[in-house]
């Protein structure tokens, strides 16, 4: 056996210890090494690694250590430190990416229909009843709660309203404003700082009465609004400033074929 | 008789005789046991005894370079170390007196 896999071993066996105690047996153990002639059998004089180990650890009173601290004391401190550092910063790593993630400072300021909605009887928001053909325009304005600059990239509606219609957006305002600003433009992408708003507009008119079966509402609580905070692209349901509904007071489907 | 479980009780006090002569280093220790006799004494122990009386406080040591491969680490008694050799070696007088007594009577 070499000298250097003696004193390998002989470390390993000693692996409860405090790594400084450890380091400071293993070159007492290198020292005793380099003083015994290289002819000398080093098995034969000290017996096998663990059994040295054994022997120095009862007549040195190094009793056997076990639990966290012990395993923490037998790590080089550098080590313990250079690990501590790396779960610190994968830790804020990952608060970050989750907080970038969840990251959502939208919400709606006001909102308004013309023409012709009416507050609803139970005092909860406001209602239009459905006409084929009626035009109407639908506005709310989008504000940035938070700290941070977002961009707005989009109003991805997917359900189904029987309406067809042109997405609109205004000019960048304050919150406090309290109205949507003209004029109107074609709806693009946007950047939305903190603080700021700007008026989301749907004009168009009542159509498509054949996707509408019975009488009855739709009910329309938020609106989706697309947006991206640095890396991350996400779609989030917006809370309406109140609810508002689409009512259906005779069969808007009726003479529609009855099947599509 | 095992020699090597009756060396062991006596080693401590053994390795402070030899290191009240002078300062001296492991190897010259576990040599001059050897010289003395007792061979029976391992290295395990003589190092290990050597670390608890370190950590005890009756020895200091420093390192002196070596010319033959790394530092020597020389050991010598402290104030404390002095008295435990007094103790120790008033302790086996006493102790010697009566086994001689004893085994020769």
């Amino acid at each position: 056996m070499s000298r250097e896999e003696f004193v390998r071993r002989f470390g390993f066996a000693l692996r409860d210890l405090p790594w400084r105690t450890r380091r400071e047996l293993a070159a007492d153990l290198e020292n005793h090494l380099a003083e015994i002639p290289p002819d000398v059998d080093l098995l034969e004089r000290l017996g096998s690694p663990e059994q040295y180990a054994a022997d120095l650890r009862a007549a040195a009173g190094l009793e056997r250590r076990r639990g966290p601290i012990a395993f923490l004391r037998a790590r080089r401190p550098r080590n313990v430190v250079l690990t501590v550092l790396a779960l610190t910063v994968i830790g804020l790593a990952i608060g970050a990416v989750v907080w970038i993630d969840s990251y959502q400072p939208l919400a709606t300021g006001n909102a308004a229909y013309e023409p012709g909605a009416q507050a609803s009887p139970t005092g909860d928001g406001s209602y239009v009843v459905f006409r084929e053909g009626k035009p109407f325009h639908y506005g709310m304005t989008i504000w940035n709660s938070g700290r941070f600059t977002v961009r707005v990239v989009g109003i991805p509606i997917e359900y189904h309203l029987p309406i067809s219609y042109r997405l609109l957006m205004s000019e960048p305002t304050t919150f406090d404003y309290g109205g949507i600003p003209q004029p109107f433009t074609p709806f693009h992408p946007f950047d939305l700082k903190p603080g700021e708003e700007r008026g989301i507009v749907l004009r168009g008119v009542y159509n498509e009465p054949c996707d509408i079966r019975g009488t009855g509402s739709i009910n329309w609580q938020s609106i989706p609004v697309r947006y991206s905070f640095l890396w991350h692209t996400s779609t989030v349901q917006v809370p309406l400033p109140e609810p508002f509904a689409f009512v259906f007071r005779k069969d808007a489907s009726a003479g529609c074929p009855a099947t599509r | 008789m095992d020699q090597t479980q009756l060396l062991k009780g006596v080693l401590e006090l053994a390795i402070l005789s030899v290191i009240a002569r002078g300062e001296t280093y492991g190897y010259e220790i576990l040599s001059t046991l050897e010289n003395a006799g007792l061979d029976g004494v391992g290295d395990a122990s003589v190092y290990g005894t050597l670390r608890r009386l370190e950590q005890a406080g009756h020895l200091s040591s420093r390192l002196e370079a070596s010319d033959s491969g790394p530092a020597r680490k020389y050991y010598s008694l402290t104030a404390s170390g002095r008295r435990e050799l007094s103790k120790g070696t008033e302790t086996w007088t006493r102790i010697n007196g009566a086994l001689n007594g004893i085994v020769h009577p």
